[in-house]
C-alpha cells in the first residue's frame, strides 16, 4: 500500500497542531516520527487513520482519498495502536485481540476470526496468555496484546504511537523487532511515533522529524539525525556517532541556554 | 506453549460455557416464576394456579378453573404483576449494562441522567395539581407526566453535554446536574403540596410497587422493552468496542459519539418507561450487569442477555419476598430492593475488587 | 508553670459561670399566681395543658375542634382559625391565621393575643414550644380518626373532649347536652348489635384514600361489621389485592372528601370501584353494597351519623328504621342552628 500525505493539517481549537504536512510511505516500510512534546507527532497519526478530522489536505492510500473511503473500510486498511489502552471492564487477552476483528465481524465470530487471533497470539508469543484477564498482565505483555489487536484487523498500514514508551529494554527490542519482521513477511507498511531517537532509528527505514507541527526533516535516519537538526529541533547539544549496529546513535550533551525553546503545546 | 488449535477450543469452550449460563439463568427464572405464582395472600397455590392458567391458555382441555374470584386473585391480583417483575427486572438490567459499557463506568445506574428525579417529580406534579386527592393517584395522566419529564431529562442532559462535546464524561456529569434540578424542584413540590394526602402520595409513588400491574399496563410497556432491549443487544459488539476507549473505538470503525447516543436514548426509553408505571425501583440496573460480569464475563454478546435474565429474577424475587413480608398489606418493592442491594455492594467492594475494574 | 496557672483559671470560670446560671435557674422569680381559675385537661398526646377559665380567645386550627366550639356556643370567643375551619359559616368572618395547622403564621397568631390555641397533631413540636413559650397554651387533639388500635369509641373520646371544651368555656351543661345525645346514639346501635355472632357481621374492606389503602380502625366493629384489615401491623395498610379478594368482602366503604357535597362525587367514586376488574366478583360488588361516604360524618359532633351510616349499610334490617341523612340534618339544625344541606353518602 503506497500511503501519500499530502498538505495536512489539524488545528487544536485555534492553534495549529499540524501545518502542511506532505510525506510518502512504501510498502513494507517502516518510517518513524519524531520530535519534542506537542510537535505534532500523534496528532499526525490520529489524522491519518480519521480519528481527528484534518482541517486541510488528504490522506491517500493507493491514489485513493481516505475521507471518501465507505464507512468501515478504512478499519480494514489501518490498525492503530494508541499509546495507553485501558479497558475500564476485564476482559481476557483473546476477547481483546478478537474485537480487532471487529470490522469483519455482525455478530457472531467464525471459525476464520479465531484461526487469525489463535495465529496472532501464537506469533506474538502470548498464546498461553490468552484467557487471563488484561489487568493481570505486565506492561509488555499488554504491549503486546494491543498490537495483536492491530493486527487482528489484518491491516496494511500500522500505526503505532509510542509502542514502547512503558518497556523494559527486553520488551522494547521484542516488540521492536516484531513489527519489523512484519513489515518483510506480510507486506505491511508501519509509521510509529517515537520519542527514543536511537530505537527510532535503528528499526526505521525513514524518518521524519516535525517541529511545531511541521515537518523539519525527512529522508533516512541517517540524513534526519544530525547534531545540526537535532540542535535546532530539540534544543539541545548532541554528539551523532555511528553504532555498533550501524545506525546513527545519538548522545545528548547539553540543552542549549539560549534561543531555541520547545513550544509548551500539548498534543 | 500452547498451539494456535489449542487455544481456539479454550475459547470455543468458554464461548459455550457462556451460552449454558445464560440457559441456566433462563431455568432460574421460570423456577422463580413457578414459585412466585404459588405464593400469595390469597389462598390458591400451585395447583390450584396452574388450573387457572392452564384452562385459560387452553380452553379446550376442560380443566375446572375453580371460582370466578380464584381466578381473579390469579389472573388479575397475581400474574400480572409477576409479568410487570419480569419486564421491568429485564428492562432495567439491561439498560444498566449498556451505560455502564457505554459511559465505560461501572457505578453508573438506569438513572445517571436523572430520570428517577424527573420521572418522580412529573409524577408529583400530576398528583399535586391534576387529579385531585381523593382519586386513584395511579391515572394515566401521573404515568404520562413522569415519561415526558423523563425524556425531558433526557433532552437536557444531551443539550448540556453538546456544549463540551457528547462523551462518557460529559454526559454523566451533565446527568448528576439535571437529577439535581429535579430533585430541588421535587422538594419544592412536596413543600407546598396544599393537600397533605397529596404529599402521602407522592412518597408512596417514589417508592416503587408492582402490586398496580394490569394486563393494559403491561401490554404498553412490553413492546417498549422488548424493542429497545433487542437493540441493546444488537450493538454488543459496539460496546465491547467502546469499553477499549474512544480512539481504539474509532480506529476500528465504530462511530462513538453516534452509539453512545443511541444506547443512551434506548436504555433511558426502556427505563422511563418501566418507572413511569412502576415508580423508583432501584438497584436492580447497577447490581445485575455486576454479577452477570462475575459470572460470564464483559462480552457484552453474553453479558447483556444475561443481565436481562438475572435483573428479571432478581427484581422477581424482590417482589415475591414484599409480598411475603405482610402477607395481607404491601412493601413497596424499591424498599426491598434497595436492601437486597446493599449485602451485594459491600460483597463486591469486599471480595472481588481487582477483577471487577481496574 | 504557667500552663498549671492558664488551667486552673479557666476551671474557675467555669466554676463561677455554673454557679450564676444554677443560681439564676433556682431563683428566678415565679410566674405571678393567676388570677382567674385554672383547670387542667388532658390532651391527646398526654400532655396536661393548665387553662385560664372561663377562656375568652381561643385560636382553632383543626376544623373539627372549631366546630365543637360553636356547638358548645362558643363561637364569639374564637378569634382565630385556620383556613379549613369553615363551619358553620359564622366562623368565616375570623381571621385566617394559617391554612392548616402545618404552618400557621406565628405572627398573626401571636398578635391576636389567644389565652388557648387548639389543634390537630400536625402541628409541629417546635411551633407548639413557641406558642407555649409565649405564655399561651396549646391543646392538641385528634376527632373522629383517632388512633385506629385505640378500644375507646370514637364517641367516647370525642365525649371526653366535649366535656373538656365545656369544662373550659364554662358550658358544662350544653355539653352534658351535646354528649348525651350523641351517646344516645351509640347506645342504640350497640343495643341492636349486641348479641349479633361474628358469623352474622359483614366482612368489611374499608378504602379511606388512594386504592387499597386502609385503616385499622376499631370503628367497623363498634358499627357490628368486621374490619379485614383489624390485624395489620401498620395502622394504614395497603391491602395485599390478593387479600381482598381471599377475604370476599360484603361490605365495601369508601371515604372521600366532597367539599361541595355533590351527588355526582360520590357517584363516580361508586362507580370506579364497581368497575374495577379485579373486584369484578366480589360479594360485595356483586351485591351492589358499595357505599360512600364524606369524611366530615365521621368527625366532631356529626359522628353519630357517621356511626349510624354505616350502621345501618352493615345491618339494613336492623336499622331499617332509621334515616342517618334525616339524623345529621338534625344534629346540624339543633347545635349549629342550621339548615344542612347536599349530600354525604351514597347511596
Amino acid at each position: 500500500m503506497k500511503l501519500i500525505i499530502n498538505k495536512l493539517s489539524f488545528n487544536y481549537k485555534s492553534i495549529a497542531a499540524l501545518k502542511d504536512v506532505n510525506l510518502e510511505l512504501g510498502v513494507g516500510e517502516v518510517m518513524s516520527i519524531v520530535g519534542p512534546n506537542g510537535s505534532g507527532k500523534s496528532t499526525l497519526l490520529k489524522c491519518i487513520d480519521r480519528i481527528l478530522k484534518p482541517k486541510q489536505g488528504a490522506v491517500l492510500i493507493n491514489g485513493r482519498d481516505v475521507a471518501n473511503m465507505k464507512h468501515g473500510e478504512l478499519p480494514k486498511i489501518i490498525g492503530y495502536v494508541p499509546q495507553n489502552s485501558t479497558s475500564t471492564f476485564p476482559f481476557t487477552v483473546f476477547e481483546a485481540v478478537l474485537m480487532g476483528r471487529k470490522p469483519y465481524i455482525q455478530w457472531s465470530v467464525s471459525e476464520t476470526d479465531k484461526e487469525i487471533v489463535a495465529e496472532i497470539l501464537k506469533f506474538l508469543g502470548i498464546s498461553k496468555l490468552a484467557e487471563r484477564h488484561l489487568n493481570e498482565l505486565s506492561s509488555g505483555e499488554q504491549q503486546k496484546v494491543i498490537v495483536a489487536r492491530a493486527l487482528a484487523q489484518q491491516p496494511q498500514i500500522l500505526l503505532l504511537d509510542e509502542p514502547t514508551s512503558n518497556l523494559d529494554i527486553k520488551h522494547q527490542l521484542e516488540v521492536l523487532s516484531i513489527i519489523k519482521g512484519l513489515t518483510q513477511s506480510r507486506q505491511l507498511s508501519v509509521i510509529m511515533a517515537m520519542h527514543d531517537l536511537n530505537l527510532a532509528s535503528r528499526f526505521s527505514d525513514k524518518m521524519a522529524m516535525l517541529k511545531h507541527g511541521c515537518i523539519f526533516a525527512v529522508g533516512t535516519p541517517k540524513s534526519v539525525l544530525t547534531e545540526e537538526n537535532i540542535e535546532s529541533v530539540y534544543g539541545v547539544k548532541s554528539h551523532v556517532t555511528n553504532s555498533v549496529l550501524d545506525s546513527p546513535q545519538v548522545t545528548p550533551i547539553e540543552p542549549i541556554a539560549t534561543g531555541v525553546e520547545n513550544s509548551e503545546e500539548s498534543k | 506453549m500452547s498451539t494456535a488449535s489449542e487455544v481456539k477450543k479454550l475459547y470455543a469452550k468458554g464461548e459455550k460455557r457462556k451460552v449454558l449460563v445464560i440457559l441456566y439463568a433462563f431455568i432460574a427464572l421460570l423456577i422463580i416464576t413457578v414459585i412466585s405464582v404459588s405464593l400469595g395472600a390469597g389462598r390458591p397455590r400451585f395447583m390450584e394456579a396452574a388450573q387457572v392458567i392452564l384452562s385459560k391458555i387452553f380452553p379446550f382441555l376442560g380443566i375446572n378453573p375453580g371460582s370466578k374470584n380464584t381466578q381473579n386473585i390469579i389472573l388479575l391480583a397475581r400474574l400480572p404483576r409477576i409479568v410487570l417483575a419480569i419486564i421491568a427486572g429485564a428492562g432495567l438490567a439491561a439498560s444498566g449494562a449498556t451505560m455502564q459499557g457505554v459511559l465505560r463506568n461501572p457505578l453508573v445506574s438506569p438513572f445517571i441522567l436523572g430520570i428517577s428525579a424527573a420521572a418522580g417529580f412529573g409524577a408529583a406534579l400530576a398528583i399535586v395539581l391534576g387529579i385531585g386527592v381523593f382519586s386513584p393517584y395511579t391515572g394515566y395522566i401521573v404515568v404520562a407526566n413522569a415519561f415526558i419529564f423523563s425524556m425531558l431529562a433526557m433532552l437536557m442532559v444531551y443539550g448540556i453535554a453538546c456544549l463540551r462535546g457528547i462523551t462518557p464524561e460529559t454526559v454523566i456529569l451533565a446527568g448528576v446536574a439535571v437529577g439535581f434540578l429535579f430533585s430541588a424542584l421535587l422538594s419544592l413540590i412536596q413543600f407546598v403540596a396544599p393537600e397533605y394526602e397529596a404529599l402521602r402520595a407522592v412518597v408512596y409513588w417514589l417508592m416503587g410497587q408492582l402490586f398496580t400491574a394490569t394486563w393494559e399496563k403491561n401490554l404498553i410497556i412490553l413492546p417498549i422493552v422488548l424493542v429497545a432491549n433487542a437493540l441493546m443487544v444488537r450493538h454488543s459488539w459496539d460496546i465491547n468496542v467502546m469499553s477499549l476507549g474512544e480512539e481504539t473505538a474509532t480506529s476500528l470503525g465504530v462511530n462513538s459519539r453516534r452509539v453512545l447516543l443511541i444506547c443512551i436514548t434506548l436504555g433511558t426509553l426502556a427505563t422511563a418507561s418501566i418507572i413511569s408505571f412502576t415508580g423508583i425501583i432501584g438497584f436492580i440496573g447497577l447490581v445485575s450487569p455486576h454479577i452477570a460480569r462475575m459470572i460470564i464475563g464483559s462480552d457484552h454478546r453474553f453479558l447483556l442477555p444475561c443481565s436481562i435474565l438475572l435483573g428479571a429474577c432478581l427484581l422477581l424475587c424482590s417482589d415475591t419476598l414484599a409480598r411475603l413480608v405482610f402477607m395481607r398489606s404491601e412493601l413497596p418493592v424499591g424498599i426491598v430492593t434497595s436492601l437486597i442491594g446493599v449485602p451485594f455492594f459491600l460483597y463486591f467492594l469486599l471480595s472481588r475488587r481487582r477483577q471487577l475494574w481496574h | 508553670m504557667k500552663k498549671r496557672t492558664v488551667v486552673l483559671s479557666v476551671v474557675i470560670i467555669v466554676l463561677v459561670i455554673a454557679a450564676l446560671a444554677y443560681a439564676t435557674l433556682v431563683y428566678t422569680p415565679s410566674e405571678t399566681a393567676p388570677q382567674k381559675e385554672t383547670v387542667t385537661i388532658i390532651d391527646a398526646l398526654g400532655v396536661a395543658v393548665e387553662v385560664e377559665v372561663p377562656v375568652e380567645r381561643i385560636i382553632s386550627l383543626y376544623s373539627s375542634l372549631s366546630e365543637i366550639i360553636c356547638a358548645l356556643g362558643g363561637q364569639d370567643r374564637i378569634v382565630g382559625r385556620d383556613a379549613t375551619s369553615n363551619f358553620p359559616p359564622s366562623i368565616l368572618e375570623k381571621p385566617v391565621v394559617g391554612e392548616s395547622s402545618y404552618n400557621p403564621n406565628l405572627e398573626v397568631l401571636l398578635e391576636l393575643n389567644p389565652d388557648l390555641v387548639v389543634s390537630d397533631s400536625m402541628l409541629s413540636d417546635e411551633t407548639r414550644q413557641t406558642i407555649e413559650g409565649a405564655g399561651v397554651p396549646v391543646f392538641i387533639s385528634t376527632t373522629g380518626e383517632l388512633d385506629p388500635r385505640s378500644t375507646v369509641t370514637a364517641i367516647n373520646f370525642t365525649g371526653q373532649l366535649i366535656r373538656n371544651f365545656g369544662l373550659i368555656l364554662g358550658e358544662e351543661e350544653k355539653a352534658d347536652e351535646i354528649v348525651d345525645y350523641m351517646e344516645s346514639y351509640e347506645n342504640l346501635v350497640n343495643e341492636r348489635i349486641k348479641n349479633l355472632t361474628p358469623s352474622e357481621k359483614p366482612l368489611v374492606y374499608y378504602e379511606w384514600y388512594m386504592s387499597w389503602y386502609s385503616c385499622v380502625t376499631a370503628s367497623v366493629a363498634h358499627a357490628g361489621g368486621i374490619n379485614i384489615a383489624a390485624e395489620e401491623p401498620i395502622s394504614f395498610p395497603t391491602l395485599s389485592i390478593e387479600y381482598v379478594l381471599e377475604k370476599d368482602p360484603d361490605v365495601i366503604i369508601r371515604m372521600i372528601s366532597s367539599p361541595e357535597h355533590d351527588v355526582v362525587d360520590f357517584e363516580t367514586m361508586r362507580e370506579e370501584i364497581l368497575n374495577r376488574p379485579v373486584l369484578s366478583e366480589v360479594k360485595a360488588v356483586k351485591e351492589g353494597r358499595v357505599y360512600v361516604y364524606d369524611y366530615v360524618v365521621w368527625t366532631g359532633t356529626r359522628l353519630p351519623a357517621g356511626l349510624l351510616y354505616w350502621a345501618k349499610w352493615f345491618h339494613p334490617s336492623l336499622f331499617e328504621d332509621i334515616d342517618p341523612a334525616a339524623i345529621h340534618k338534625e344534629l346540624i339544625q339543633r347545635f349549629f342552628g342550621i339548615e344542612l344541606e347536599g349530600v354525604f353518602a351514597y347511596p
